[in-house]
């Protein structure tokens, strides 16, 4: 029932886009005259981990206040699943990041202390395969990454700790979602 | 020591394998290009490559994770296998070449393995062997000894299209042409923890030590029946048996010098490479014990006095290993836990407001789990099964009936989980409305020591239902092998059933939701 709730919503979301999209082509041009973010390329942003989003977009999700916050509600309403800040009780590196069904845990490399292996599962629902990864810092920018093919169940990133994706990963004050 | 070089042919030139590194047995095993964050197309297909059921190298040495560093892009195909099986092999002995370690020998490796190590030809031979040819020149050139290690049903495409070099006479080149890997370790001067059998016997001769041999191996083949057959668990009578037995039987399996090469060694086409173990001069070591060796069992047991080391006394050892249990695992902790909406939110509004769940155990009212009332507010319940200790290795499954009774249809579903070193975990959604009892079902294998869920145990697990017979016998089955199954069940009713069927007893706010929770193994078996 909570999925068939969330695909209608998922459902209404695209119609409302599909409006926009309309809204987008009578208004062509206009966006890039005025610096206005279509919204059909920030929901494809969100929804399509193949979309590559243009310079305007990524430019207006890092300064502009209003697009980074309709930015987020879409996220919100899309994303199959949403992990909070993490409430930790200690100051050092967190080993894992959960939310009702989903868990993203992080292993430090062996071979290379300054690497990191990220390991998401989503059990909640083996049917789902997230296809793309948000992290969403507090100031309001938002960091992407096209996620692999799951392997049994989990999807398994290595990253350079030093990385922004690592480094928003492992911030405690940042929201993570998985679409 | 005599350091060894791993280089793998492929069609787009030569790839040195520069590190292998145990990695944290939670990870996938990853090849990573020259040390760098970039984990190869190839990565999920050496990730079963190595891990069990699917892998070889956990199976012979231990460890199921691992990040291999290489020089160039693997982007496909499976002939990299040999050149890392290979790799695996000298680094779990010490003599892999890693980084820029200098070294006077390079094995430069393609082929494809079979899970019982047979090798199988590849395609790409004249790419590979042009890319590779300004390479092989170079290492010549600084007098590093190679060894081109090939299918042998690829064999005479090399030979010819190497046959400049190897007919320079140059003693530093030569060809391989294999067919089990076991050749090429044979080659190295190193053995196969685990699975002695990797070289091909030679016909017996008919001689009397020949047939004493074949005597005693028949005989050791009859007591490995009888234990197997004699019983579906382990026996330390029957092993001590078995010890007694095989230690009498040492001095007509001690192999002569003449046995100890009598694998089949295939022969290089050029001649022997200066530097290379020749396994007709230096007989194989002793085959060193699986790293996951289990503990010994608790009672002393009579070992024969050991003697000079040869591959059947190695077999015997492996023999006897393989017929000890491991130590049943310490009890396994089973925690069932409820996430609730607070007050006020459903679970779905919970979920997308990022309200945190609220997390608190079942009530427990005799071997009845009670949870407060009404459905909606019941998000998940969440399983965690986790070992004492965390060394210890844990599959488990979960599967779930919400369509019909388990009796008369197959779960509508099912996950796995491990085998794993450290806890599983799963959390369970609750549907919001449910029309009939949903039933679930958590399965928890666990040992100390590794092992597989083979396709046979994936049927028979998939055949337990709830209160069936089936479950002691699997059980007492998986028990001799070391291996403790241990199930539980809980039941979800559907409000208005659960009002019903609550409790008179049952706290103010309660109807009965959630109704696990029966141990269903034995107490011996915890």
């Amino acid at each position: 029932m909570a999925e068939q709730a969330g695909t209608t919503k998922q459902h209404f979301t695209q119609a409302a886009f599909d409006a926009l999209l309309t809204t987008d082509r009578l208004m062509a041009g206009t966006a890039a005259d005025t610096g206005l973010v279509s919204p059909t390329e920030m929901y494809a942003y969100a929804v399509d981990a193949s979309h590559q989003p243009s310079p305007g977009l990524l430019d207006a999700l890092n300064t502009q206040a209003p697009v980074q916050a309709s930015f987020r509600r879409l996220l919100n309403n899309t994303a199959r699943y949403h992990l909070p800040q993490v409430a930790a009780a200690s100051s050092g590196d967190i080993e894992q990041r959960e939310s009702e069904g989903c868990k993203i845990a992080f292993r430090p490399s062996r071979a290379n202390a300054a690497q990191i292996y990220v390991i998401i599962e989503c059990i909640g629902d083996t049917s789902f395969n997230p296809a793309v990864l948000f992290v969403c810092a507090v100031d309001g920018t938002t960091n992407r990454m096209e996620l692999p093919v799951a392997q049994n169940g989990r999807i398994q990133l290595l990253l350079e700790r030093e990385s922004d994706m690592a480094k928003g990963l492992l911030d405690i004050k940042t929201e993570v979602y998985l679409k | 020591m005599n350091l060894v070089r791993i280089i793998i042919a492929t069609t787009q030139g030569p790839v040195t394998v520069q590190r292998i590194t145990e990695e944290d047995p939670v990870v996938n095993s990853v090849v990573c290009l020259s040390g760098k964050a970039v984990a190869l197309a190839i990565s999920p297909a050496y990730d079963a490559f190595v891990r069990n059921p699917t892998g070889v190298i956990q199976r012979h040495y231990g460890h199921p994770a691992f990040r291999v560093d290489v020089s160039e892009k693997i982007d496909e195909g499976y002939s990299w296998q040999l050149g890392l099986f290979a790799a695996h092999a000298l680094y779990h002995s010490g003599q892999l070449a890693q980084q820029d370690q200098a070294c006077a020998r390079t094995v430069i490796a393609t082929g494809e393995l079979d899970r019982d190590l047979n090798l199988l030809a590849v395609s790409g031979n004249e790419e590979k062997t042009a890319a590779l040819r300004s390479a092989i020149e170079a290492l010549v050139e600084k007098s590093v000894a190679v060894t081109l290690v090939v299918p042998k049903q690829n064999a005479a495409h090399w030979i010819s299209h190497f046959s400049d070099l190897t007919d320079r006479a140059s003693p530093s080149i030569e060809i391989l042409p294999i067919e089990t890997a076991g050749q090429l370790l044979d080659h190295l001067g190193l053995s196969l923890p685990g699975q002695p059998q990797h070289r091909k016997p030679a016909a017996p001769q008919p001689t009397a030590r020949g047939k004493s041999s074949w005597l005693a191996a028949a005989l050791v083949f009859l007591i490995g029946a009888v234990a197997v057959a004699g019983g579906s668990s382990y026996h330390p009578q029957l092993k001590a048996l078995s010890d007694q037995a095989l230690g009498s039987l040492q001095a007509l399996l001690a192999p002569s010098p003449s046995e100890n090469a009598a694998g089949e060694k295939p022969a290089p086409v050029a001649g022997p490479t200066p530097g290379l173990a020749d396994p007709a001069e230096k007989p194989p070591r002793a085959i060193p014990a699986p790293v996951e060796k289990p503990a010994p069992p608790p009672q002393p047991v009579t070992r024969p006095t050991p003697v000079e080391s040869g591959p059947l006394i190695a077999e015997r050892d492996v023999l006897v290993a393989s017929r000890r249990p491991a130590t049943i695992a310490a009890p396994l902790r089973i925690e069932l836990s409820e996430r609730r909406a607070p007050l006020g939110f459903s679970c779905e509004e919970a979920h997308q407001m990022a309200i945190e769940a609220q997390v608190r155990p079942p009530t427990m009212r005799g071997a009845i789990a009670l949870f407060g009332k009404a459905n909606d507010k019941l998000c998940t319940v969440e399983v965690l099964a986790k070992a004492a200790s965390n060394s210890d290795h844990v599959f488990g499954r979960y599967q779930r009936w919400t369509q019909g009774r388990p009796r008369d249809t197959e779960p509508d579903k099912v996950i796995d989980l491990g085998p794993r070193q450290g806890p599983v975990s799963w959390s369970v959604d609750i549907p919001n409305q449910l029309s009939r009892p949903a039933v679930f079902q958590i399965l928890i294998l666990s040992s100390n020591k590794a092992f597989e869920v083979t396709d046979q145990m994936h049927r028979r697990l998939a055949s337990i239902r709830p209160g069936s017979d089936q479950l002691i016998r699997l059980q007492n089955r998986l028990r001799a092998d070391g291996i403790k199954l241990t199930t539980r069940q809980f039941r979800i009713l559907p409000e208005r059933r659960s009002r019903t069927t609550r409790p008179p007893q049952a706290d103010a706010t309660g109807a009965g939701q959630f109704q696990p929770e029966r141990l269903t193994s034995p107490p011996s078996a915890r």
